[in-house]
C-alpha cells in the first residue's frame, strides 16, 4: 500500500523521465532483442529469416573453431591485461616517485595512446615484416634469424600481445599515477616517522589504499581486451590458420564474408555472457577489496 | 602444342576482329541512331573498388558524359573496405540508395546477392533495341565469362552481370634468379617447380624465396587454388553449378579425390619453399614480395603483369617470365581457373536505364581497348586481337594468358554460403602446409563437406 502512494505520489516525476525511458529502451533494449531473435534464426542479410530455435547456439557451442576462438580471445585478454597492468603501475609508481616535472615523461609514454588501433595494427605489421622491417634488422644485428613474427602460428599471437602491450600500458599509468597522487600524504608521512621503508610504505599503505582502483582499471582493461578488433584484424587478420582468431573477427567474417547473421549473433550473445560473468566476477573482487580497505 | 592452340586463339581473334571492323562500317548509321543521350540529365552513382579497371573507367568518363549526358559520381575505395560497402549499399532501399552501378564480383557473391533478390537482371535492358545499341556485341565475350552470373528467372535464364575484366592464374618467373640459381630453366611441370622453388630457397640460404603464393586462411584464395587443382584434375565435368569440387550433386563432394588432393598438396608444397611470413600474405604482400624480388616464382591473377612491368613500382619491370601453371595432369595439358569482375545493376538503383547506358558503354567493343590497356584483363576476343592492345603488354604475357585461356575454366560455384566451403578448402592447404598428410587432412575435410551439407 505504501509503495503504491509512493508511486502515486511521485507520478508527476515519472512522467518527466517517461521520455527519457523510452529513448534509452529503445536504444539499449531494442538492439539486444533483435540480436537476441535473430541469433534465434538463419537470417543471411537478405530474403532468408526462418526460425530455427537454439540451432545457432547448439551448433556454436559443438564447433571446435568457435571454442578455439574464445580461448585465443582469454589467452590475449589475461596476458594483455595482465602485463600491462603490471607495467603500467610500476611505471606510475615509479614516476610518482621523482621529484621532478614529469610532464615530458608522462607525454612521452601516453604517446602511444593517441594513435587509432588501426594504424597501431599497420605500423606494426611494416615493422615486424621480416624482410623489410626493423625490428628484424635490429635483429639481425644481434646475431639472430628473422622471425616471422606475425606470420607463424607461434610467434603471432605473443606479437599481437606486445603490440597492445605498448599501445595500452599508458592507460593504465594515466589512471594509476592520478591515483597515487590523490593518496592522501598524512599517512605516508607518519610512517616515515615511524621509519618505514619506502616498500613497506608501497606495499603496507598505498597498494590497499589503490586496490580498488586497481580492480577497477582490470576490468576496465579485460573488458577492453575481450572485445579486441582492429589490431588482429589490421595484422594477422586472424591467422597464420586460427592462431590468432578472435570472437570478434570471427563473428565479423561470419556475419560479413558468410552472411551468417543467425550464427553471428548467437556467437555474441555467447560471448556477451563470458564478458558479463567475468565483469561480474571481478565486481564482486572489487567488493570486497573495499569491505577489507 | 601450345603454339598451335595460340594459333588458333589468335586465328579466331582476328576473325572476329575483321567481321567486327566490317560489321563497324554498317552499324555507323545505326550508331547514330542509337540514343545515347536519353537519360541525359540523370544521375548515378558508380561504386568500385580502387582497381586498373577504375582506372580505364576514369580515362574514358569524360567522354561518357559528354555523350550521354549523365552525370557520374565514381566512387572508389580500398578492394577490403568495398566488399562490405558493396554490400551494405545493396541492402539500401528508396531514397537511401546508394549505387546504381556497381562493381560485381562475378562468383559465389553475386549468386548468393541474387539469390536474396539483390541485383537486377541485365536482360531486360538487353533485349530492349531502345536501351541497347545495335552493336552491342555480347557474341564477342567467351559464353563462360557471361554465364558466371547468368541465372534461372521465372524459368529463363538471364543474365545480371557484363564481364569487365578477367583474370586466368599462371607462372611468373623472376628471371634473375631462375638464370642465377636454375640456369635459366622454368620448369614446366608442377613437380619439376616445387622442386625448383625448394632448389631456390636452399641454395640461397633463404634470402631468396622459391615460390611466393597468398597463404593467409582466407576464403578469397579459392581462386587460385582452384587453378591448381583444375591443373591437377585435367579434363572433367566442371558444369555448374557444382564445378570441380561436386561430383555432379550437392551430396556428392570430392574433396578426398586423389587429384583434388594433389592440386591442394602443391599449393602447400610451393608454400614451403616460400618466404617464411607466407601465412600471413594475402595477394597485395604477395605480390609486393615479387615486386620487390624476393622470389623466385609466383603463381596468381594475370592482371597482376602490368603493375608487374612498370618500372616506377616494380625492381623486376622487363625481367619477368609467364607461362601457363606447369602441367600436372594425364593429359599433359594445362588447365587453370578464371576469375572475373564485372558491372552490374542493384535491384534497388534508383536509375538503372542510365546504369545500363553507363555498363554498355564501359564494356562495348568500341572501349575495350582504352580501358583493357591499364589492366590486362580485357574479356573481350577482339580485344586480344588488337594489336594497340596487345602491344601494351609483353609478347610473353600474352601468349602465357592465350595459352591458358582455352583450358581455363571458372573457379565459381554456384551455392549461396560457398565462401564458407571455400574456407575449409584453404583448411585443408594450411593443415598439409603445417606437415599434416595430404589424404588425412583432405579426408577431414570431405567429412566436414557432408556435414555442412547436410545442415
Amino acid at each position: 500500500m505504501t509503495s503504491v502512494l509512493r508511486f502515486i505520489g511521485n507520478a508527476p516525476a515519472l512522467w518527466f523521465i517517461l521520455p527519457c525511458l523510452f529513448v534509452l529502451a529503445f536504444t539499449s533494449l531494442y538492439p539486444v532483442g533483435f540480436g537476441l531473435v535473430v541469433s534465434l534464426t538463419n537470417w543471411n542479410w537478405g530474403s532468408q529469416f526462418d526460425f530455427i530455435g537454439g540451432a545457432n547456439y547448439s551448433g556454436l557451442l559443438a564447433d571446435a573453431e568457435f571454442w578455439t576462438v574464445i580461448k585465443n580471445t582469454i589467452v590475449f585478454a589475461t596476458f594483455a591485461t595482465a602485463i600491462e597492468v603490471a607495467l603500467g603501475f610500476y611505471l606510475a609508481v615509479q614516476v610518482d616517485k621523482l621529484a621532478i616535472r614529469t610532464d615530458l615523461i608522462r607525454a612521452l609514454i601516453m604517446l602511444p595512446l593517441m594513435v587509432s588501433g588501426i594504424v597501431v595494427a599497420l605500423m606494426s605489421k611494416v615493422m615486424f615484416d621480416p624482410f623489410l622491417g626493423i625490428i628484424n634488422h635490429l635483429i639481425g644485428m644481434l646475431g639472430l634469424g628473422p622471425s616471422a613474427f606475425y606470420g607463424a602460428a607461434d610467434t603471432a599471437m605473443p606479437s599481437i600481445i606486445g603490440v597492445d602491450v605498448w599501445w595500452q600500458t599508458a592507460f593504465v599509468f594515466i589512471i594509476m599515477l592520478a591515483g597515487l597522487r590523490g593518496l592522501p600524504t598524512d599517512p605516508v608521512e607518519a610512517a616515515r616517522v615511524e621509519g618505514a621503508s619506502e616498500f613497506t610504505i608501497f606495499w603496507r599503505l598505498k597498494f590497499p589504499m589503490m586496490r580498488s582502483l586497481l580492480i577497477t582499471v582490470v576490468i576496465i582493461r579485460a573488458i577492453d581486451t575481450l572485445k579486441v578488433f582492429d589490431i588482429v584484424f589490421g595484422t594477422t587478420g586472424g591467422g597464420p590458420a586460427l592462431a590468432t582468431e578472435v570472437v570478434q573477427t570471427f563473428v565479423y567474417r561470419t556475419a560479413f564474408s558468410y552472411q551468417q547473421f543467425g550464427k553471428a549473433m548467437a556467437a555474441m550473445i555467447l560471448f556477451s555472457l563470458v564478458i558479463l560473468v567475468i565483469s561480474l566476477a571481478l565486481q564482486r573482487l572489487q567488493r570486497r577489496g573495499e569491505i577489507d580497505a | 602444342m601450345n603454339t598451335l592452340r595460340r594459333g588458333a586463339f589468335f586465328r579466331a581473334a582476328t576473325l572476329v576482329t575483321a567481321s567486327s571492323l566490317a560489321l563497324a562500317v554498317s552499324a555507323t548509321a545505326a550508331l547514330a541512331e542509337f540514343s545515347w543521350d536519353q537519360q541525359s540529365g540523370q544521375s548515378i552513382t558508380v561504386m568500385m573498388p580502387e582497381h586498373p579497371v577504375t582506372d580505364g573507367v576514369r580515362v574514358v568518363l569524360d567522354q561518357f558524359e559528354a555523350d550521354t549526358g549523365i552525370d557520374v559520381n565514381l566512387q572508389t575505395m580500398a578492394e577490403d573496405l568495398y566488399f562490405d560497402r558493396m554490400e551494405v549499399a545493396l541492402r539500401g532501399s528508396g531514397d537511401t540508395s546508394q549505387m546504381d552501378v556497381y562493381f560485381l564480383p562475378m562468383d559465389s557473391t553475386a549468386y548468393t546477392q541474387h539469390t536474396n533478390g539483390l541485383v537486377h537482371s541485365l536482360q531486360g535492358f538487353l533485349d530492349n533495341p531502345d536501351l541497347t545499341a545495335p552493336d552491342y556485341n555480347l557474341d564477342d565475350i567467351p559464353a563462360g565469362f557471361l554465364d558466371s552470373t547468368k541465372y534461372e528467372v521465372d524459368g529463363s535464364w538471364e543474365y545480371h552481370g557484363i564481364p569487365a575484366s578477367f583474370e586466368t592464374y599462371i607462372l611468373f618467373a623472376n628471371m634473375d634468379h631462375v638464370n642465377e640459381y636454375l640456369d635459366g630453366n622454368v620448369p614446366t611441370t608442377m613437380e619439376a617447380l616445387i622442386a625448383a622453388a625448394q632448389e631456390v630457397k636452399e641454395e640461397s640460404g633463404g634470402a631468396v624465396a622459391g615460390a611466393v603464393l597468398r597463404g593467409i586462411r582466407s576464403d578469397t584464395l579459392i581462386d587460385t587454388i582452384t587453378g591448381f587443382v583444375n591443373n591437377s584434375v585435367g579434363a572433367a565435368d566442371r558444369s555448374a553449378p557444382y564445378n570441380v569440387w561436386f561430383d555432379g550433386d550437392w551430396s556428392k563432394p570430392k574433396m578426398n579425390d586423389p587429384d583434388i588432393v594433389r592440386g591442394l598438396t602443391n599449393y602447400a608444397e610451393l608454400m614451403k619453399a616460400g618466404p617464411i611470413n607466407i601465412q600471413a600474405m594475402d595477394w597485395p604482400d604477395a605480390s609486393q614480395f615479387f615486386m620487390a624480388g624476393g622470389a623466385a616464382f609466383f603463381i596468381d591473377a594475370s592482371l597482376f603483369a602490368p603493375g608487374f612491368e612498370n618500372p616506377d613500382d616494380s625492381l623486376i619491370a622487363g625481367k619477368i617470365g609467364y607461362s601457363v601453371i606447369p602441367i600436372d595432369n594425364d593429359e599433359g595439358e594445362p588447365y587453370s581457373a578464371h576469375w572475373q569482375w564485372g558491372f552490374g545493376i542493384p535491384q534497388n538503383a534508383a536509375a538503372p536505364e542510365a546504369g545500363w547506358l553507363f555498363i554498355q558503354y564501359m564494356s562495348n567493343t568500341a572501349n575495350a581497348t582504352a580501358i583493357g590497356k591499364l589492366h590486362g584483363g580485357a574479356p573481350r576476343l577482339s580485344t586480344w586481337a588488337d594489336p594497340e592492345y596487345a602491344s601494351s603488354f609483353p609478347q610473353a604475357y600474352v601468349d602465357a594468358v592465350a595459352a591458358a585461356m582455352p583450358n581455363s575454366q571458372t573457379s565459381v560455384v554456384q551455392r549461396a554460403g560457398w565462401s564458407e566451403f571455400a574456407l575449409r578448402i584453404v583448411d585443408v592447404i594450411q593443415d598439409i602446409y603445417g606437415s599434416a598428410e595430404p589424404a588425412e587432412a583432405a579426408a577431414a575435410a570431405q567429412a566436414d563437406f557432408e556435414q555442412m551439407l547436410a545442415n
